[in-house]
């Protein structure tokens, strides 16, 4: 019975860095060889390990033998093209490409301000704590949409960014 | 207080209850934050997500009773849609019991002929219309006939006593 590609992902809530691939096919190939992962980013680039970007693809091992692979890809919430190949030999057998969503490092930074909140309520309970967040929650619904709906990458990212802007100059919005 | 999985549950439709008042506005003298809703909404958001990975997440729990504070009582009346803890009784319109309505005689009328006083159980709780010969009677004492009610023990007199053949209506209202 051939082999029908697919995988699907997931990202650690306890460390958001951390990717992990799992394969899903179904059927089988005795010929296969290896698995590679790339994945092309919203701005043409290619996510290399660490969150480095990339000009020029990059692609990740993993073996044919496991069947998930964990990998140290994000520094931010990212969404990206992945593509997995599944090869024999040198050949690309197989291919499937999932458009992908890891947006855990908002949650967690929207997650710590409730903490806050919960601690210190008359520090934060002001509007521009509250119509900041409503804003930020309204960026992850967005780029969730953008990818369960509308499988754009770019659209989606764009929403990730600007919450990535408010996370960065978080003392002008919190 | 609930479970977190309960403040989750019922968090969704505290934020529609908490809508619904906030569009009624002021109309009832109520003061209610106009971004409730959505702060419920929102705080929901976050944690429900963080819940449905790990349940256990540090500070999770104070996250879900930070939610239960904001949701208020919008928050107990949602259990009456999740069952959640309980439920809210239904309003159900007020049933005042039956009137008396009867003509004074000398031994079987609900008040007889020279009675002035009579404790009406049924009545203890609400306010008294006393009608007779067809004329709305006051409380005001210093009018030539008049009526007095306790609405906690229920002790009904009126003056002057019943006569008979005497039109009396006794409505609870």
């Amino acid at each position: 019975m051939p082999l029908t590609p697919n995988f699907s992902t997931s990202e650690s809530l306890s460390s958001n860095n951390l990717v992990t691939f799992s394969d899903t096919s179904t059927g089988d190939d005795i010929l296969l060889t290896s698995r590679r992962i790339s994945i092309l980013l919203a701005n043409g680039k290619w996510l290399d390990t660490g969150g480095v970007e990339s000009t020029t693809i990059v692609y990740h091992t993993w073996a044919i033998g496991d069947a998930s692979v964990e990998i140290n890809l994000l520094t931010k919430s990212t969404v990206g093209l992945v593509t997995v190949d599944w090869m024999t030999g040198a050949v690309d057998t197989y291919t499937k490409t999932i458009l992908c969503e890891w947006d855990l490092y908002d949650y967690v930074f929207l997650f710590g301000l409730l903490s806050t909140q919960t601690s210190y309520p008359a520090r934060t309970d002001n509007q521009g704590y509250w119509q900041n967040s409503f804003k930020m929650i309204t960026n992850l619904f967005q780029s969730e949409q953008a990818v369960e709906l509308m499988d754009d990458l770019y659209s989606s990212q764009a929403s990730l960014d600007r919450n990535f802007y408010m996370i960065s100059k978080q003392s002008n919005f919190f | 207080m609930p479970t977190n999985a309960i403040i989750l549950s019922n968090a969704p439709i505290a934020s529609v209850l908490a809508g619904n008042d906030i569009s009624k506005g002021s109309l009832y003298g109520q003061r209610i934050d106009p971004l409730l809703d959505q702060k419920i909404y929102a705080t929901y958001f976050v944690i429900k997500k963080i819940y449905d990975l790990n349940p256990n997440y540090s500070g999770i729990t104070a996250a879900c009773l930070y939610l239960w504070e904001l949701m208020g009582k919008y928050g107990i009346q949602a259990q009456a849609y999740t069952g959640g803890g309980g439920s809210i009784a239904g309003i159900t319109a007020g049933s005042a019991p039956l009137p008396y309505n009867f003509i004074v005689d000398a031994s079987t009328s609900f008040m007889i002929d020279g009675e002035s006083s009579k404790t009406i159980s049924a009545f203890i709780g609400y306010n008294l219309l006393f009608v007779r010969g067809g004329v709305v009677q006051s409380t005001v004492n210093t009018e030539s006939s008049y009526y007095s009610w306790n609405k906690t023990t229920g002790l009904f007199t009126c003056s002057p006593a019943m006569v008979t053949s005497e039109l009396i209506l006794l409505a609870a209202i």
